[in-house]
């Protein structure tokens, strides 16, 4: 059983004073439809991506909120991961899809995160860690944890953390939807403020409103991207539980999956959308999916080998640093940007990388192009 | 935190307070979640105990790096509010 | 009161917070240079607590350091007092933080206890009664305090911080405790109402008085009772409000320089209110040979003194060989910090 992706669709990204989420969700869902040729009525099952509405919006049964954008009320379900509910939304449309539950169903994730205090935000976001154990932490500081190990056993310099982001930001700049399309310089990014060392503000994500969705469907259609394969990972969700500081285990237990789903190795994949929530988790990432040796990822990145003319385009999109991180909608966002590249046959074999928290869940999706 | 969620944590106090262990690394931090905010700069780091691993806030003031000895203390996890319920906990420190 | 049945102390353990404040600094920070009172007082720094610490941590700092020289077993511990003037909470004593940080046994009387400077020292003769009433067969009592002097006013100099504890029980006992004694009066040197950040004090009215009456009216009924004079004994401790007045009030009883030397921590640390007589008597313990009579009296403002006569045993300096961070110790480690630093931490300390 073949899943195409029929249509997808992206959002702005960015600080949206006048969306709220319901207009984020029905902008997405309303530009996937549209670029599918598709009727809402064509859409039989529904699954949505979202962190954090309960404490963000004050919303909860999204399930609901997204059902009633369609007139017909499909059923629909949300599904939450931290930052890798999208990954785990897109399975779960996977999984209904190859059951026969249903032929043709829509992904959709969004995040609405400006409304509250930078405090505020920190605190919710906080509860993604794990709260009996890791008191006192931040996100930035769980990965500044594996950024400090990552420097001081493989040598990967304050310098090659900053590269990421100059590559990143460089890339956003052809994304139409970005949040910032605004060149960077390692300076710029080392003179940011400190987070938690090392790693600085420029070296974080950003905050941002946005949604994208995905319509995927097991009819036989022509000239649509495929879905190959995919995989999830599965780690301790504090850094104590995890066996070392090495690699995030679960993202190369998922890249496995997918790779022998898919019948394809790490070389073979020209393009890929990772999650580079802070610039040392694009190190682990293009390590940990096999890219490249473990411990060289800061050298290949300064060495221009994720970038165009290299090795593998590594988050042409802009990643998660410049076009912004939504975190309910950047696994959708991820599967949708790979989808629109591979449409326009740019690319053969594309992958994407969605991680939960600090490395608990990671989800990888292998797409096929069309030729 | 409220008073049942300070109950439950507080029964692990004794199993921590005096462990010794290593730090296995460690990050400065420097904007913090709110309640915390009055702490920063501190360390937050990840232990090894020899059986178990686990994460503690270094106590105020003090930066620790990987290899560090360290001892688990009794202090204050954030500033409390005038009234509320005073958020104790374990925290690190440096064995000199 | 001389004690008939054997009791004292199982062990005991203190906490000195790392940072100290100088004189000098606090000197300057009050303009007041030149005017030698860090020398007049007789103490040249003061301990500070970090901002994550309170009479709390302190306290279960010394009581862990005092459990873990002990071979005896937590279970046993059926009493728990703490003396501050500086418990967190108004309502909720600091001896429940303690008993649940050392899983101490839920068989427990418990409270805390403010007597100004001598509630520490009125923990250690409640926890005495209790073992020799046998309601417990171990007792713990604990002096705490993160004192407070506001900004300009001279006990600035010598307002410390500190804790000291204390294990009281009848067996494998390192210091025999012969005799205790209490006084009590209404003398309002020293007092501090609800809601106030800082305690007043009636200047030199705490002297005569306050310190030098309670003390000498205890120190003399203890004295009487056991039918000792001071050269038989072999060291004092007398309450450290600052470096001076232990010196005077000792000269004026009779006792000697030597005999009260090794007590006066307070130089280094300040005066730690509640933990300071317990302090200063630990820093004599962990140097005195077997065999030797000390004599403690603290004051207490408001006013009141407690005086106890104890006796050291070989099985202190036995046992006092594997000990580590002794108050000396401590007070070498600590590190100074600016009068900025020093007003930051009390001020997150001290929230009222």
């Amino acid at each position: 059983m073949k899943i195409s992706i029929l249509g997808s669709s992206i959002t702005d990204f960015g600080e949206l004073w006048d969306k709220s989420l319901e207009d984020l969700f029905a902008s997405a869902i309303d530009g996937a439809l549209q670029h599918a040729h598709l009727d809402s009525k064509d859409i039989e099952a529904v699954f949505v991506a979202n962190m954090a509405a309960g404490s963000l919006n004050h919303q909860r049964q999204l399930n609901a909120l997204v059902a009633q954008h369609f007139p017909h009320y499909p059923p629909a379900m949300r599904l939450e991961a931290a930052c890798a509910s999208g990954g785990v939304a897109m399975l779960a449309a996977e999984y209904a899809l190859l059951a026969g539950q249903f032929k043709t169903v829509l992904v959709v994730g969004a995040e609405k995160m400006t409304d509250v205090s930078s405090p505020e935000l920190t605190n919710i976001l906080s509860s993604a860690a794990y709260s009996a154990t890791e008191q006192g932490s931040t996100f930035p500081t769980l990965y500044a944890l594996f950024a400090q190990h990552h420097m001081h056993k493989y040598g990967t310099t304050r310098r090659q953390l900053s590269s990421v982001v100059v590559k990143n930001h460089l890339h956003a700049l052809d994304n139409p939807h970005a949040q910032f399309h605004k060149k960077l310089t390692i300076e710029q990014v080392e003179a940011s403020a400190v987070v938690a060392t090392p790693l600085h503000l420029l070296d974080c994500s950003p905050i941002t409103d946005g949604a994208a969705a995905v319509i995927l469907t097991t009819n036989a259609v022509s000239k649509k991207p495929t879905i190959l394969g995919w995989g999830q990972g599965q780690d301790s969700l504090d850094l104590a539980g995890r066996d070392s500081l090495d690699e995030l285990r679960a993202t190369r237990q998922a890249a496995e999956k997918a790779y022998t789903a898919a019948q394809l190795s790490a070389k073979d994949i020209q393009v890929a959308e990772v999650h580079d929530c802070f610039t040392i988790a694009e190190l682990f990432a293009i390590e940990d999916l096999g890219f490249v040796p473990k411990g060289q990822a800061g050298r290949a990145t300064e060495n221009s080998l994720t970038t165009y003319g290299g090795q593998v385009v590594v988050n042409p999109s802009g990643g998660l640093k410049a076009s912004g991180h939504p975190t309910g909608a950047t696994g959708v966002k991820q599967v949708a940007y790979l989808a629109q590249l591979l449409e326009k046959q740019q690319y053969q074999y594309g992958l994407t990388h969605n991680v939960g928290g600090s490395g608990a869940t990671a989800v990888v999706h292998i797409l096929g192009g069309t030729s | 935190m409220n008073p049942a969620q300070y109950w439950r944590s507080s029964k692990t106090w004794q199993k921590w307070l005096g462990k010794t262990g290593t730090v296995l690394s460690s990050s400065v931090v420097h904007v913090a979640s709110a309640e915390f905010a009055a702490c920063a700069p501190y360390s937050y780091a990840l232990i090894d105990f020899g059986n178990e691993k686990h994460e503690f806030m270094g106590v105020d003031q003090e930066i620790l790096a990987a290899g560090d000895q360290v001892q688990c203390v009794f202090r204050k996890m954030e500033t409390p509010q005038l009234e509320a319920l005073i958020p104790y906990g374990m925290k690190v420190q440096k064995i000199s | 009161m001389r004690i008939s049945r054997p009791v004292g102390i199982l062990s005991y353990g203190t906490y000195l917070p790392a940072f100290v404040v100088s004189g000098e600094e606090i000197e300057r920070a009050q303009s007041k240079v030149g005017e030698n009172l860090p020398g007049s007082l007789g103490v040249s720094q003061k301990t500070v607590p970090n901002q994550d610490e309170d009479t709390a941590t302190f306290s279960v700092a010394a009581a862990f350091q005092a459990t873990q020289r002990w071979a005896g077993s937590q279970a046993d511990i059926g009493a728990l007092f703490i003396g501050s003037e500086s418990h967190p909470y108004a309502v909720k004593p600091t001896g429940t933080m303690v008993h649940r940080a050392l899983g101490l046994s839920e068989d427990m009387a418990l409270a805390d206890l403010q007597f100004a400077c001598k509630a520490g020292t009125q923990s250690l003769q409640v926890g005495t009664a209790y073992v020799l009433s046998e309601m417990a067969k171990v007792a713990l009592a604990i002096g705490a305090d993160t004192a407070q002097g506001r900004p300009g006013d001279v006990l600035e100099f010598t307002a410390g911080a500190g804790a000291a504890a204390y294990l009281i029980g009848q067996e494998n006992i390192l210091v025999k405790i012969l005799a205790t004694a209490s006084v009590a009066s209404d003398t309002p040197d020293f007092w501090r109402r609800p809601g106030q950040a800082y305690p007043e004090h009636a200047g030199r009215f705490t002297g005569g008085p306050g310190y030098f009456h309670h003390i000498a009216l205890a120190t003399q009924k203890i004295l009487a009772e056991t039918q000792l004079t001071p050269d038989q004994l072999d060291y004092c401790v007398f309450h450290t409000p600052n470096g001076k007045f232990p010196v005077t009030v000792a000269h004026q009883l009779g006792f000697t320089p030597k005999q009260l030397a090794p007590s006066l921590v307070v130089k280094n640390i300040g005066n730690t209110y509640a933990a300071a007589s317990l302090l200063a008597l630990a820093a004599v313990l962990d140097q005195a040979p077997a065999g030797a009579k000390v004599l403690m009296t603290s004051y207490g403002s408001g006013s009141g003194a407690d005086c106890f006569l104890l006796e050291t045993t070989p099985l202190l300096v036995q046992k006092r060989k594997s000990w580590r961070n002794l108050v000396q110790d401590q007070i070498e480690r600590t590190n100074p910090i600016s009068y900025q630093t020093y007003r930051r931490y009390t001020e997150t300390t001290h929230q009222l």
